[in-house]
């Protein structure tokens, strides 16, 4: 189980993390909805220890240290790897320092998406560096594998292959917090949804149950930021009716 | 070989070349050290001239140590300063590009980004300021020496005592 | 094997609503017959990029339903009665013609105008060779 408990985060006088608590338990593949800004990075980073900040993030009951760290892995839109190195050579890395790197599991993604083993990573395109980039992190051996906004680039048939390959090779106990603004895409991908707005979450739902009560993702979402589906027709209204009183 | 290069990359940051960077910086001792060394010979020499001098009764003021070591410290002065900013590019360069200090900071082996950092530049510190105590020891061993060397067998007129103390 | 490559794209509802519709589908159309296997909530779950506790929503309701039965493991089988069949057809006949109802009766038509209109289309369906199956 990875808990957050009452994280806080604030650069200056801008609060970006305010008072988050959450808990993701393993197999569950966790929906991180929000505007730009709204935290969604930021409290990726807190889980993983890459931005300082108050509160507590703990594997298992353990807090976060060089011993457990492996457990957690990390693909962002940022990109995370050596842009001068070969994948070989970052396999290379990674299986010298993380003991549990799935050898097996990071040949088959690198021969699905057909990446070219001996280029360096900079010489690829920036889907091919996505494509990378969450390979490394699914092949780390990690439990629980973050990722923030990664398919920022891709295709949408990439995408649609990469949530099917996805799906295919987790195992039932690997769990997956994935960040995006694609909210239609992922509705049939995860399994829970979590929204944060403004560092505050302000939803957090099973999609089963969801379901259940007859709503759907952009349902709640919708409700959940008071979204008012009329606001453009309104204000049209408005300027129009403006247009012809002249 | 193959297999020395390898650990050694481990001195580096990823991506540059530790066996490169350790000739590179090797090169720069040698020349601070070569700058160095011109100040023995330069005491050497001028302690001949000053001998030579009272040889024939001309008595100048002796050489003072400083005037004559000057600059010698000089380069290793220019090669501490450098390795201070490799150490600071060091630091940076997991970040130009993409964010491989992400990665860096995930590590079980937390050492891995200092020790890639610093352990160059470090190293390259010590033996600097090392070599610079050598030449700086060595050279006042040598002047102390040719002072004695050159005042020896020499009388010195009435009242000049005090100016070669 | 039960195969899902023919899965509808864009459905309406919940997709685990659209996995059961499917399956029954096949049942009432005969395609999903007796004793066949069906695919692991895995593999299912990969083949249609949906997140398998939705597969197994759907798979428990089918379950539910009788028209599949999990046996040793996690293998799944199809249970198909002709009584099943039938019944999956008459559900299916029923939904089909529900959706129309309402669309006719949101525009405004009258039970006995929908009646007729039903009898006279019928009629020139059989006359323009419509088969049965």
């Amino acid at each position: 189980m990875l808990e957050l408990n009452k994280i806080y985060k604030s650069y200056g006088f801008t609060t970006a993390i305010d008072c988050v608590s959450l808990s993701v338990g393993p197999g569950e593949i966790v929906g991180l909805f929000g505007e730009n800004g709204a935290g969604k990075t930021t409290l990726l980073k807190c889980a993983l220890g890459l931005t300082a900040h108050e509160g507590t993030v703990s594997l298992d009951g353990e807090p976060v240290t060089r011993r457990n760290i492996e457990r957690l892995s990390f693909a962002t839109c940022e990109h995370s790897f050596f842009p001068g190195l070969t994948p070989n050579a970052h396999r290379d890395f990674y299986r010298e320092h993380f003991p549990k790197w799935r050898e097996k599991r990071y040949a088959a993604l690198m021969d699905f998406f057909r990446l070219p083993p001996r280029k360096p990573l900079r010489s690829f395109s920036t889907g091919q560096k996505n494509q990378f980039e969450v390979i490394l992190a699914l092949s780390q051996g990690a439990d629980y594998i973050l990722m923030d906004e990664p398919f920022a680039g891709n295709d949408i048939f990439n995408r649609e292959d990469f949530y099917k390959v996805l799906l295919g090779i987790l195992e039932p106990e690997e769990t997956v917090i994935l960040s995006t603004h694609l909210l239609e895409e992922v509705e049939n991908f995860v399994s829970r949804a979590v929204l944060i707005k403004k560092g505050k979450i302000v939803g957090d739902e099973l999609i089963s149950d969801l379901e259940d009560r007859g709503t759907d993702l952009m349902g709640f979402v919708k409700t959940a930021y008071g979204y008012e589906p009329d606001r453009v027709s309104r204000a049209l209204g408005k300027l129009t009716g403006e247009e012809d009183e002249k | 070989m193959k297999r020395i290069k390898i650990r050694l990359d481990r001195l580096s940051p990823v991506g540059i070349n530790a066996a490169l960077e350790l000739k590179c910086v090797g090169a720069a001792l040698a020349a601070a050290l070569l700058w160095g060394s011109v100040a023995p010979l330069h005491i050497v020499g001028e302690f001949m001239d000053f001998k030579e001098l009272l040889n024939v009764g001309v008595f100048n003021k002796m050489p003072g140590f400083s005037t004559l070591f000057g600059s010698a410290l000089y380069g290793f002065a220019a090669v501490i300063t450098g390795l201070c900013a490799l150490a600071v590019w060091h630091w940076l360069y997991p970040r130009l590009g993409a964010r491989s200090d992400y990665t860096l900071r995930r590590l079980p082996r937390w050492s891995e980004r200092y020790v890639r950092a610093f352990a160059i530049p470090l190293a390259g510190t010590v033996i600097a300021v090392l070599l610079a105590a050598i030449v700086l020891l060595a050279s006042r061993a040598l002047y102390t020496y040719m002072r004695g060397w050159a005042l020896r067998g020499v009388t010195l007129p009435a009242g000049m005592e005090d100016m070669y103390a | 094997m039960v195969s899902f490559s023919d899965f509808p794209t864009g459905g309406e509802g919940p997709i685990y609503l659209r996995i059961v519709r499917f399956i029954r589908a096949g049942v009432a159309a005969g395609s999903v017959v007796d004793g066949d296997e069906m695919p692991s909530r895995r593999v299912v779950s990969a083949t249609l990029g949906v997140n398998p506790n939705t597969v197994q929503k759907a798979y428990r309701m089918l379950e539910e339903e009788g028209l599949i039965v999990s046996r040793s493991g996690a293998k799944s089988f199809a249970c198909v009665t002709p009584e099943s069949r039938e019944a999956a057809r008459q559900r299916l006949r029923a939904e089909e013609l529900g959706r129309v109802i309402s669309s006719l009766r949101r525009s405004g038509m009258e039970k006995s105008a929908a009646m007729e209109l039903l009898s006279k289309l019928w009629d020139e369906d059989i006359e323009e060779g419509g088969e049965e199956e």
